[in-house]
């Protein structure tokens, strides 16, 4: 648009675009274009009107922005209090960097033989040399014994993080990698893959040395041994096939890739492999700034010995869905390899037969049993458990779906007790594969920090400039005593702090789950759901009408009525509900806690007295009674 | 006349905050330092992450949970090894994108409610101006807090995005769209803005 009227701009002396004004406004034109304009702008006192506006609202929202929307949103509901802890408790579960010894290490090694071989030129004495040799074991008992090997397994979930991480950048990612997959070096195929990661989407098509048989062998092979054909070459793969393997060997060694670049190259061999199809070796070679693996090469027994299959990328990005049309997905390119639908859950009994022998001598975890994704009906028996015993109010309990379908509940406790009895609860479900149960306690939780401590924390002293509050003069009026006054307070905090809680208890709660899982629910965990959100929306009711009930002798009887709410037809329905629930408590909340909490400005206005806060109060009243009564 | 802004919107605060990202950045690869200086940034920078998702997002404890979580993502990701060159846009397109994720019906809620104006009033500071330019600077902000309400989604957040002083690039990028496109909204933005603002 700026463009056209540019080229427009040099046939005749045409007024500025009002993006093309806004942009000179904001220093995002071109120097040609911002030349122009500003030689028009000298001679033209409508353009110049039309660019003082602009200014002019820029200024107010900037104001406005400083005035009020800041100052309102100045202080975040829980003050931030849980991020030292949540921080700790990433500290311990996070690796130490493995690229940054490798690399310094490798530093200290390039300058050492510098020096080692400036020495031996230059013809100094013995001595010097001996030094330099007593320097060089030094270094290498520096290097064996101080600096920690990284281990497979290290590497390859440092690896699968890094790409996490990568898609997690983008708001609904899609992975493409165009790979060469080379059969003894014979034939090859260049193999192009499209990942929706968000929707579980793939799109796959074979560019170049179309063959059938090969393709449908490569196939097989890799579902054989558990390989995702969604994603061939990708540490997650490599991870599951390895993980497995019942007795294996690894080895880790540094090479150097064609174009000079460093790569950390993972050796491991399946040493049981005895069957035609299984991998005997696979070969994982990762780039060492950023552990993203660029080939890997599959050693497959055979009746006539082994067969390698070489995968090597050529190209990967992190795309985002909004650059693809809209039926990207559903259209197939042609051709592709045949039958790769959904990704192969590995089945190790099929995958590795090798996992039946008994006399592993390798000591590795247990291999998790085979599960089927949890469910959306699980997740709501989950809450419903959590429920009864009230740990879905607040508490650090997280419920969540993991990347390989798993549900996860997690949480922090204080004691001990309250541990056994969220696990208590959580009985009928412990033993389902597909759930995966990590409670603790905060002393289990510190226990387990093996980092160095960190320093202790520094006690804050929060000084209040005020011992008021801003209904103090209203309080004190109708209670004729501090201490009376102040408990009222307390408690209709008390009652918004649980109504917010049960707010947000609902909106955890609907917002695991997409409409349409929700409208494809089984009719007994419909009804769990409908009887926990019941649950919920009668305490909110509960609180509400307490509020206004205990409210109105101190502050006097506002005429309000409430506003319109979204309907709430059926579960569909819900989270547009629930939204509208929190948001409106959310208000509710800020303007009790203004009132009855020790303000720096000391008594003054209190917006418990407005009808807006009334109408707000009724109209959560009205929608908890809505959600109450879903059926 | 309004005097002339500089071509970016941010105050003075978010500036200090962008230049303390700069000292930060250079000594950020000591990883035994590295939760203190995690820590630091996130007093630096939280507010203005924060403020951005309540201005667009409209929720204050997800908005909380959410701007964490972006600085627990910068903890992971510099621990990784990864080098990160500009921490604050860094940081705005995580904490953007978690937003978007976590809203899977991406329905927006007015962070200021419908019917609160009067709320917000009440709450404006006390000026030194006599009571008709009072009453005035209410109207306006009035006009403009109307204007608001009528902004799309994307248009609020390149809004608010280009008020942290980002490039238009740089929003693209945040929002997963193409830099012309940034204008547009922009554009539309103000416009909305301005036909609510004394026209």
């Amino acid at each position: 648009m700026i463009r056209d009227w540019f080229k427009k701009s040099k046939i005749e002396d045409a007024h500025p675009s009002e993006e093309a004004l806004l942009k000179h406004v904001d220093g995002e034109l071109s120097s040609k274009e911002g030349a122009y304009v500003r030689s028009h702008l000298e001679t033209c006192w409508s353009c110049r009107r039309s660019l003082e506006k602009i200014e002019e609202t820029i200024s107010t929202f900037v104001e406005f922005r400083q005035q009020i929307q800041i100052p309102l949103t100045q202080e975040p509901p829980k003050d931030w209090s849980d991020f030292d802890r949540k921080l700790n408790n990433l500290a311990t579960l996070t690796p130490a960097v493995a690229g940054s010894w490798w690399s310094r290490s490798g530093e200290r090694f390039g300058r050492f033989f510098q020096n080692f071989s400036h020495l031996s030129m230059s013809g100094r004495s013995e001595t010097a040399i001996g030094a330099v040799a007593a320097l060089l074991i030094a270094v290498l008992i520096w290097q064996l014994i101080v600096v920690k090997p990284i281990s497979a397994s290290e590497l390859l979930n440092k690896s699968v993080q890094f790409q996490a991480d990568q898609i997690s950048e983008l708001a609904e990612a899609v992975i493409y990698q165009k790979l060469r997959v080379r059969r003894n070096n014979l034939s090859e195929i260049n193999w192009e893959v499209w990942r929706d990661a968000a929707h579980s989407r793939f799109r796959q098509s074979v560019t170049s040395g179309v063959n059938a048989a090969f393709d449908q062998e490569l196939l097989n092979i890799l579902q054989l041994n558990g390989f995702d054909p969604q994603q061939p070459l990708s540490p997650t793969t490599f991870m599951n096939w390895r993980k497995y393997l019942v007795q294996k060997n690894d080895l880790i060694e540094k090479a150097r890739a064609d174009d000079g670049g460093e790569l950390i190259v993972l050796h491991t061999t399946n040493t049981l492999a005895n069957a035609p199809g299984q991998i005997s070796e696979a070969t994982l070679k990762l780039r060492s700034n950023d552990f993203h693996p660029v080939e890997q090469v599959l050693q497959i027994k055979s009746a006539d010995g082994i067969e390698t299959y070489e995968f090597t990328e050529l190209d990967y990005r992190v795309l985002s869905l909004t650059a693809f049309a809209p039926d990207f997905f559903s259209e197939p390119a042609q051709p592709q390899i045949a039958s790769i639908a959904q990704p192969a859950i590995p089945k190790p009994e099929e995958a590795n037969p090798n996992v039946l022998v008994a006399n592993s001598n390798v000591a590795e975890k247990p291999v998790a049993a085979p599960f089927t994704p949890a469910s959306a009906d699980l997740e709501i028996e989950v809450f419903s458990l959590l429920n009864k015993a009230k740990a879905d109010l607040g508490e650090q309990i997280t419920v969540s779906r993991e990347a390989d379908g798993r549900l996860s509940v997690q949480g922090l406790v204080d004691t001990a007790k309250r541990k056994n009895e969220i696990l208590d609860a959580l009985t009928p479900v412990r033993n389902n594969p597909a759930v995966r149960i990590g409670i603790k306690t905060v002393g289990e939780a510190v226990a387990e920090q093996t980092s160095t401590p960190k320093p202790a924390g520094t006690a804050e002293i929060v000084e209040s400039q005020s011992t008021v509050t801003a209904a103090e003069s209203e309080l004190l009026s109708y209670f004729k005593s501090e201490d009376a006054a102040h408990r009222f307070g307390g408690q209709m905090i008390g009652r918004s702090n649980r109504a917010m809680s049960r707010a947000y208890a609902l909106k955890r709660l609907v917002g695991q789950f997409k409409s349409d899982e929700l409208a494809k629910l089984s009719p007994d965990s419909r009804a769990k759901l409908l009887a926990l959100i019941r649950s919920h929306a009668s305490a909110i009711r509960e609180e509400c009408e307490g509020l206004q009930n205990e409210l109105r002798p101190v502050f006097g009887s506002v005429n309000a009525g409430a506003s319109e709410t979204p309907d709430v037809e059926d579960v569909t329905s819900l989270p547009r509900a629930v939204d509208a629930l929190v948001t409106l408590a959310s208000t509710n909340d800020t303007v009790i806690r203004s009132a009855f909490t020790l303000s720096a400005s000391g008594p003054g206005f209190t917006a418990i007295k407005t009808s807006q806060f009334w109408q707000s109060l009724k109209t959560a009243e009205s929608l908890a009674v809505k959600l109450q009564t879903i059926r | 006349m309004v005097p002339r802004l500089t071509n970016r919107w941010f105050s003075q605060e978010s500036e200090a905050g962008i230049l303390s990202d700069g000292e930060l950045l250079t000594s950020m690869t000591e990883a035994n330092q590295l939760e203190q200086q995690i820590t630091q940034l996130f007093e630096t920078l939280r507010q203005p992450v924060y403020q951005y998702l309540m201005a667009v997002f409209g929720n204050a404890e997800e908005a909380e949970d959410l701007t964490q979580d972006a600085f627990l993502q910068l903890y992971k990701t510099v621990k990784g090894g990864q080098v990160i060159r500009n921490i604050r846009f860094w940081i705005f397109r995580v904490a953007h994108n978690l937003a978007v994720n976590h809203r899977k019906h991406n329905q927006f809620i007015a962070p200021l409610d419908a019917n609160s104006w009067e709320i917000i009033e009440n709450l404006l500071p006390d000026t030194k101006l006599n009571p008709e330019q009072n009453v005035l600077l209410r109207e306006k902000y009035e006009r403009l807090y109307r204007g608001l309400k009528r902004l799309s989604m994307q248009e609020r957040q390149a809004l608010f995005l280009r008020a942290e002083g980002f490039r238009y690039r740089e929003i693209g990028e945040i929002m997963s769209v193409a830099t012309p496109t940034v204008g547009e909204f922009l554009r539309r933005g103000i416009k909305k803005l301005s036909e609510q603002n004394g026209d």
